[in-house]
């Protein structure tokens, strides 16, 4: 313990006295230089896309499906304007599965091009009073399960006042879907005037995690 | 023995202050999943370091607190350990004696940013939405720095005696 003497004390006293500061310094900076790749590593796996992105669907297994665009060509199925006068379409769509109606969206005014981000809450002034919202309200999708031989049916229509003009009416293979986006194109005929559409599968199942990481891309 | 302390609390010290202090967890409540749906950069887990924190509060223009933790937290521990370096050449020289007594004094106000930590901790913890703080393990490495601070000024009283 008694290690310390003045013998070999130094000539410049505060000069040593840096050694240590120098050690902490070194130190500190060693601890960065070797951790900071570690950092770059870990967050370049947090922005990665979902393992399940793009995944086939899986038997038996529920999903969520919404579109979450869809396009119509500048005309109607007539080849006439949408609405009279210079007003785009009011687009709305329902998803149609095993021959029952079990979705319908909101409508979006005025537009060739309708977005829906899937996730929709309606709060009234009294709801400010406390409210409780499940995840399940939130997410305005439709909820299927997936058979390899079924099929789902989007109606996509006009919105208007007396009776909605249609605009097309797509029937999709379940088949032909993959988890994640889906980006579909179709041709203008007398029956369709829909240009392209973009439909969303989310397992039900997913985490939070998930289905932000899905919703943001 | 001293002076390998000394170095040893040095790397320690060094360590402990860019090292990963604590993780804050953000949650809103019942409305945790929606903010993670609509917004989830917010709702990420944040890790500071003791240095970090300084820089962060720097970015905020805090400049008080700023002062407050660097003095405290790197300006008294780092000039407490140089003291001590520089004592343990010279134990006779009165000078160095009354550098070292003021040290000493310096080096219970340092422990003062365990203080300012803890009342950090304690009202992250009792914020509404059940946000929450996880200690890592800088601030053990940070704490183990201390200790061996508060051995070396032990030792080096004892060899005046």
């Amino acid at each position: 313990m008694s290690d310390l003497s003045d013998f070999d004390a130094p000539k410049k006293p505060w000069l040593t006295a840096l050694i240590p500061a120098s050690v902490i310094f070194l130190a500190a900076g060693a601890y960065w230089a070797f951790t900071s790749g570690d950092a770059d590593r870990n967050r370049g796996i947090g922005q990665g896309i979902p393992a399940n992105n793009g995944d086939r669907l899986i038997q038996g297994k529920s999903y969520y499906l919404y579109a979450s665009e869809i396009e119509l060509y500048p005309s109607n199925q007539e080849g006439k304007s949408w609405d009279r006068g210079e007003d785009g379409p009011d687009i709305k769509y329902q998803i149609k599965w095993l021959g029952n109606e079990i979705f319908e969206s909101t409508v979006k005014e005025d537009s060739l091009l309708g977005n829906w981000s899937g996730l929709q809450i309606d709060l009234k002034w009294s709801d400010l009073l406390g409210k409780t919202i499940s995840p399940n309200e939130a997410i305005q999708a439709a909820r299927i399960r997936y058979e390899p031989k079924s099929s789902i049916e989007i109606v996509v229509k006009d919105s208007d006042l007396a009776k909605d003009d249609l605009a097309g009416n797509i029937e999709i293979d379940l088949k032909s879907l993959r988890v994640g986006k889906n980006s579909l194109q179709f041709p203008k005929d007398s029956g369709n005037s829909v240009r392209s559409l973009i439909l969303t599968l989310l397992p039900i199942d997913s985490t939070i995690d998930d289905l932000a990481q899905f919703m943001r891309e | 023995m001293t002076r390998p302390l000394i170095l040893v609390s040095s790397v320690l010290l060094g360590i402990g202050l860019v090292a990963p202090t604590m993780t804050i967890y953000p949650k809103a409540g019942e409305f945790t999943w929606l903010m993670e749906l609509m917004d989830p950069e917010s709702m990420d887990s944040v890790t500071y370091s003791i240095f970090g924190i300084i820089v962060e509060l720097a970015e905020m223009n805090d400049w008080f607190m700023v002062v407050i933790l660097s003095i405290f937290s790197v300006v008294f521990p780092v000039g407490k350990i140089c003291v001590f370096w520089n004592h343990s050449f010279s134990t006779q020289d009165p000078k160095a004696f009354s550098l070292y007594n003021g040290a000493k004094i310096l080096g219970k106000f340092s422990m003062a940013e365990v203080f300012v930590l803890s009342l950090f901790l304690i009202s992250m913890k009792t914020l509404p939405g059940g946000t929450f703080v996880k200690l890592e393990y800088g601030c053990g490495i940070y704490f183990l720095s201390v200790i061996t601070s508060m051995i070396t000024s032990l030792l080096i009283k004892r060899t005046r005696k």
